[in-house]
């Protein structure tokens, strides 16, 4: 698979913000892919919010509850 | 009743694939965690499910302490496993004392595993050539600057140093 570019800058306004796993058409976010969850946390290690991440409401879901299970298992730190 | 039952007993029947993640102790040997594994493996195929691949990573450093362990042994298992298992399987895993932590996920049926590599992000790597780079650029400028400055400093006052060093050896206050 090629390297994806995530980037959670606000580069465009609201309305033309496109979802970054739609368009490279990921469907599924793996927990154990532990680089591309740590672009979507916060310098304390919180979950950024849908209006940081400009993720998909269904893609913004999977992202969270594949950060909740890397947490369960310390691949990532619940704080910092 | 009955058809209730008999729709219960259809559904008992029904095999998933799950995906199982354990952190084992860190201080168990490679030898004593094969062993384990084995066991673990025969438990699993005594009660109907089988293995469809095994990747172990190894020893790695946990975000948080578990258990007052700061390292642990990542094992990650695809299997598939009769339904009606899975509670069983969690109490045996959570009674076990190597088992640090455990995951048990369904995954879907076209699921394949990959491996995930950690990024080196390249601002660390620049910033270390950076630092590296400065650091020998500033021991290779810096050294002969300073030998420089303190020869002229030595030169300057040399003259006058000596005078003064003559004065203080003709003088009294040694002899004291």
């Amino acid at each position: 698979m090629s390297k994806v570019i995530f980037s959670t800058k606000q580069k465009h306004p609201v309305g033309k913000r496109r979802c970054t796993f739609c368009t490279n058409q990921m469907r599924d976010i793996d927990y154990k892919d532990v680089p591309t969850l740590k672009h979507f946390m916060n310098g304390f290690q919180k979950i950024k919010g849908r209006y940081y991440t400009g993720a998909c409401l269904s893609h913004q879901k999977k992202l969270s509850k594949a950060i909740k299970r890397a947490r369960h298992l310390a691949l990532v730190p619940f704080t910092n | 009743m009955a058809t209730k039952k008999e729709a219960a007993r259809v559904l008992e029947a029904v095999d998933r694939k799950y995906e199982l993640a354990l952190i084992l102790q860190p201080e168990l040997l490679s030898s004593a965690v094969e062993k384990k594994l084995k066991e673990f493996e025969a438990y699993l195929s005594e009660n109907g499910a089988s293995v469809d691949m095994k990747d172990i990573w190894g020893k790695q450093e946990l975000a948080y302490p578990i258990a007052k362990h700061d390292q642990g042994i990542y094992v990650i298992y695809n299997v598939t496993l009769p339904s009606t298992f899975n509670k069983e399987l969690d109490e045996h895993l959570r009674i076990d004392k190597d088992v640090i932590r455990f995951l048990l996920i369904t995954v879907a049926d076209d699921y394949e595993y990959q491996e995930y590599e950690e990024e080196v992000t390249p601002a660390e790597t620049e910033k270390v050539d950076d630092k590296a780079s400065k650091s020998t650029s500033h021991k290779a400028d810096d050294s002969p600057k300073k030998a420089e400055v303190k020869d002229k400093g030595k030169k300057a006052d040399a003259k006058s140093l000596d005078k003064k060093l003559d004065s203080i050896l003709e003088g009294d206050d040694l002899k004291v």
